[in-house]
């Protein structure tokens, strides 16, 4: 055979192979009354993205929706841009997105193809206030509390009833997370309370270092080798612990924001293993029922009575650990770490009851999610 | 005679460690200035430095390794992030052993890197391109692999000895002895400057390129295996796409090229290591000034990149304007 | 003896067809490769793809990478590659967004960011020539200090994200869209077939000593080549803003990457030289765009879609970048 007629095999098959490819990547055809509901998320890999799909595919039979995702980019809004519109174009009705990213070109591209917007463990922080009002966007679900002050209060307070008194902060730069701020601010003022009514027994807080978005020095270490604990605004056993490990600090404690499944982490959390880690906090995956819900009210045209005219930034209830046991009862019990739907502290059958159609309410969504707690974890065990 | 090799050798050492040591001490001028010398010359920068620059020289002469066979290879980035994904995750289930972990990284790592041999000689399509289509491959596999979960093994002591001093040194004192063996005491590793110098002539001459890219790609697969073995060590290994572990490879190729200017003092196994531990002598200096990170790092590290290339390329005319210099002075001196 | 009566056989337009074939292989297949996926993904899309909605979204998509490929192809037809690419753009959209925000006037905004590529354009021609370095090692230079100003204007803004006030919404119409591909594409057509400045990259590529040494300033002509580059990166990052109407420290991330996938997958040689073609760009620009719009329009799952992608990545190279010279393609 020549050349040409060797390509022109070769062309062949790969014709029949992207065919085939093809074909068995097909979803099936869309029903006619099934409302199709794109899912941006930033983080495509890893528990907490696998707990979403898993919840999400059990919630298509309950819910009569189907869900689409795609990878938003943490970094580049025409690329976020690019993804809701190819949502838009493949059928979706509803927006779920979970980045303040381009968010206005959006919204204008929704409001043109009559698509509706909400957020997903996304507090809006740079156009919440620009984009409350617009007709499209219906509210959103914040990772947790909007203003996390009250954690950094209570954290404080923890880690002064633990007997830590030499203390440093850690954050991300304020241009990208400015009300990180507010927990510093929070955390500074019980300190400086307890310092005042205890002048015998004070607590040494260091300046707040911002973290640009690369691991902590070893020279922070060093420079402060006094500090017997860190709390760590930003994502603690991602950019503090490997760092704490490498230089055999791991007797520094450390309460951090965010949680880590891993089980390199839990097995050093607490009472266990190196026992740096004392405090983790992340918001459970049920939360995303809050924009799920408002989406598809208004899509079938059934508004909740008692929603709010101006779209809402939901504080959602948040899953502090604190113990060993704490991390026990989320091995077994939480969707987060067992990816199983069934451990959902609001069953996926349970969630259309929240639909205004079948008698919800706003008041009770917003109870709902702001139960999604560690007690509520507990009661369901 | 002896005196004069004895002068070669003390000015060959001399000009190869004149690099590190000239960046610790203009770190040390610069952090003393700042009233942060304590902090610069301390125990803590030199077990942060050895354990950077291990990492550096392993990778970089695993980089190095194929541009000396005229091969630019875009996969090494993938090929260690998915070698030391596998290697860890079996190792982890197989009881945490350290040792395994090594032997696992090596074989791995062999074996993506005959794979892309592989994909290079049967598809006869250019090495950039065929690497980035093996990077997009490899980088996919870390989706799939674990649920795309990735893997952190680095408070997990007993499998991650390896990440720490002084058990770094193990893969790095293999990594220095197989490149200098492999390239100065092997025919193939000889014979790939005259493949990367001229291709046509060498393959004319009888050279088997085939035998050489396989043997050059498995000698790389050794190397990023142990450099899989040490990333693994310290640091989360997160699923990868789109061509992000190209950054690592950009990371990682400045000690190359500085190194094989170095290395024309010496050899170009020993440029690396210098290069790769002055690199690190300036990144703990610009950690102790509060610009390891962020916007101020970066224009820092590209505009020494360009002063030290500036100076490279220069170096011979300056070498000669310096010489010519100094003869006109002594003439001057002489005639007055 | 039997294959030889078998071609003087053949019709003549037949054996013209052949021949033409075997001429134009490797533009063959990058073209069948955008074929195929324009077919296939017909067909799994369910006819979505040829929605109105979804083929003005990818017109938008791809309007960016095409201009800038377009510019592109005078720099890879040297050999060489870019890799500072998204760094100056994050640069140019934010510096845009402060000027536009300040003066209101998107032209004197243009033209700052103009003269800024046309420099960068500049050293990245002159001093990889000066320093006798290969250019990818300069435009590392470029990456790291882009990179670096880009962080340190976002800092300084207080905000992790800024936009623009002023509507920009005439450079979202499809029209003007279409019309500035047209018009650049005709541009660098233009230039590359017919002038010296095309001429002479391809010369470089192919073989720059060879081209030295009859007589071309090689220096100059790789300066130009870069600054008609910069143009194009200028004018698409223009488009870039006008979409998104934003920017902020990651603005540009990956496009340097996504560049070279977009010239790869429309057959460009990496190596440059005589093959070097400017259809490259158009094709590989709408292929890369509609792999990633026809996927998710298929319902490939999202973990998936890297796989599939770098399958037909291979695929396509495989079949338009093949070198059976005997020799291993460098």
């Amino acid at each position: 055979m020549n050349k040409f007629g060797k390509k022109a095999v070769a062309l062949t098959c790969a014709v029949a192979m992207s065919v085939g490819i093809g074909a068995s990547m097909t979803a099936c055809a869309e029903s006619g009354g099934t409302i199709k509901i794109g899912v941006g998320v930033y983080e495509t890999t890893g528990a907490a993205a696998i707990a979403l799909t898993n919840y999400l595919d059990a919630l298509e039979p309950e819910l009569g929706v189907e869900f689409v995702q795609k990878a938003l980019s943490q970094t580049d809004e025409a690329t976020n841009l690019s993804a809701a519109q190819e949502l838009i174009s493949s059928g979706c009705r509803g927006l779920i997105l979970t980045m303040d990213s381009a968010t206005e070109a959006i919204l204008d591209e929704c409001e043109e193809a009559g698509v509706y917007v909400a957020g997903y463990l996304n507090s809006y922080d740079v156009t919440y206030d620009t984009v409350k009002t617009h007709p499209n966007f219906l509210g959103t679900a914040c990772d947790g509390k909007n203003d996390g002050s009250a954690w950094g209060a209570s954290v404080a307070e923890r880690m002064i009833a633990d007997g830590y008194r030499n203390i440093g902060i850690v954050k991300f730069p304020s241009f990208a997370f400015p009300k990180q701020a507010w927990m510093d601010t929070a955390f500074r003022e019980v300190v400086a309370e307890w310092n005042e009514e205890n002048p015998d027994d004070q607590v040494a807080l260091k300046d707040t270092i911002e973290l640009m978005f690369a691991p902590l020095d070893a020279t922070y270490l060093t420079q402060n080798s006094d500090i017997d604990a860190i709390f760590s605004i930003c994502a603690g056993t991602d950019f503090i612990y490997p760092t704490l490990v490498a230089n055999n600090k791991t007797n520094i404690k450390l309460y951090t924001a965010g949680m880590s499944v891993n089980d390199d982490i839990l097995n050093n959390f607490g009472d266990r293993g190196n026992q740096c880690i004392q405090e983790m906090v992340y918001c459970s995956v049920e939360s995303v029922l809050y924009p799920i819900v408002l989406l598809m009210n208004k899509i079938s045209d059934n508004v909740f009575a008692d929603q709010p005219d101006v779209a809402e930034r939901l504080d959602c209830g948040q899953v502090i650990v604190q113990t060993s046991a704490d991390v026990d009862l989320i091995k077994t019990n939480s969707i987060y770490y067992t990816g199983d739907a069934s451990k959902a502290m609001i069953k996926p059958s349970e969630a259309k009851e929240l639909l205004a159609a079948n008698g919800g309410t706003y008041a009770k969504l917003k109870a709902a999610m702001e139960g999604l707690t560690i007690e509520a974890l507990r009661e369901n065990a | 005679m002896n005196k004069a090799k004895g002068m070669t050798i003390i000015k060959k050492t001399g000009l190869t460690i004149a690099f590190p040591l000239a960046m610790f001490i203009v770190m040390m001028i610069i952090t003393a200035v700042a009233g942060k010398a304590n902090l610069y010359a301390s125990s803590t920068m030199v077990m942060q430095v050895m354990r950077d620059a291990s990492l550096t020289t392993i990778i970089a002469m695993a980089i190095y390794l194929q541009f000396k066979n005229g091969r630019f290879d875009f996969s090494g980035g993938a090929t260690m992030i998915l070698t030391g994904l596998i290697a860890a995750l079996i190792a982890r289930d197989a009881g945490n052993s350290a040792w395994l972990m090594l032997v696992l990284c090596i074989v791995i790592g062999v074996v993506f890197s005959v794979f892309t041999a592989s994909a290079y000689v049967a598809s006869r399509v250019p090495i950039i391109i065929c690497t980035i289509a093996v990077t997009l491959f490899y980088e996919s596999l870390t989706y799939v692999i674990n649920n795309g979960a990735g893997i952190s093994i680095i408070s997990t002591t007993s499998l991650a000895i390896f990440g720490t001093v002084p058990y770094i040194f193990i893969p790095l004192l293999i990594a220095v002895a197989l490149f200098i063996f492999y390239s100065y005491f092997t025919t193939e590793g000889r014979r790939s400057k005259l493949l990367a110098g001229n291709q046509k002539i060498a393959s004319n001459i009888g050279i088997n390129e085939t035998k050489s890219i396989y043997v050059t790609y498995i000698v790389t697969g050794v190397l990023l295996g142990l450099g899989a073995l040490i990333y693994t060590s310290q640091n989360t290994i997160a699923a990868q796409s789109n061509l992000s572990t190209s950054s690592i490879l950009f990371s990682y190729i400045v000690p190359v090229f500085i190194g094989m200017f170095l290395g024309s003092a010496s050899i170009d196994a020993i440029g690396i290591v210098v290069a790769a531990v002055g690199m690190e002598f300036m990144n703990y200096g610009l950690d102790c000034l509060g610009v390891g990170s962020g916007g101020w790092q970066q224009i820092i590290f590209g505009m020494f990149m360009l002063g030290f290339y500036a100076f490279s390329a220069k170096s011979a005319d300056l070498k000669a304007f310096f010489e010519r210099l100094i003869l006109k002075t002594k003439k001057e001196k002489s005639n007055a | 003896m039997e294959n030889t009566k078998q071609v003087k056989s053949m019709p003549e337009w037949l054996k013209k067809a052949l021949g033409f074939a075997r001429d134009h292989v490797y533009d063959i297949f990058s073209v069948a490769g955008l074929v195929l996926c324009v077919i296939i993904f017909s067909i799994t899309s369910n006819g979505r793809l040829w929605s109105s909605y979804n083929v003005g979204i990818v017109i938008e998509q791809v309007t960016m990478y095409v201009i800038i490929s377009l510019g592109a192809v005078f720099v890879y037809a040297m050999g060489y590659m870019d890799v500072s690419l998204g760094s100056q753009m994050g640069v140019y959209v934010l510096l845009m967004i402060m000027i536009v925000n300040a003066t209101g006037s998107l032209l004197l905004a243009f033209l700052v960011i103009l003269a800024m590529a046309l420099a960068c354009g500049a050293f990245n021609g002159a001093v990889a020539v000066w320093l006798r370095l290969p250019s990818i090692v300069t435009s590392l230079f470029l990456m790291f200090i882009f990179g670096g100003i880009q962080y340190l204007l976002i800092e300084s803004t207080g905000s992790n994200t800024i936009s623009t006030s002023l509507d920009m919404d005439f450079f979202t119409e499809t029209w003007v869209m279409a019309g500035a591909m047209v018009l650049v594409g005709a541009i660098v057509f233009y230039l590359f077939n017919f002038t010296k400045l095309g001429k002479y990259t391809k010369g470089i590529g192919a073989n720059e000593l060879t081209t030295s040494q009859c007589g071309v300033n090689t220096t100059k002509w790789k300066v130009i080549a870069y600054m008609v580059f910069g143009v194009c990166v200028a004018v698409g990052s223009v488009f870039l803003l006008a979409r998104t109407g934003s920017g902020g420290r990651g603005t540009g991330s990956g496009y340097a990457m996504d560049i070279m996938l977009c010239l790869i997958l429309g057959g460009m040689p990496l190596s440059g030289g005589t093959r070097s073609k400017v259809r490259c760009a158009v094709i590989g620009s709408v292929t890369y765009v509609l792999l990633s719009n026809g996927l998710l329009l298929s319902g490939v799952e999202m973990n998936l879609v890297n796989l599939v992608k770098a399958i037909v990545f291979l695929v396509v190279v495989v079949l338009s970048c093949r070198d059976n010279s005997g020799y291993y393609p460098r």
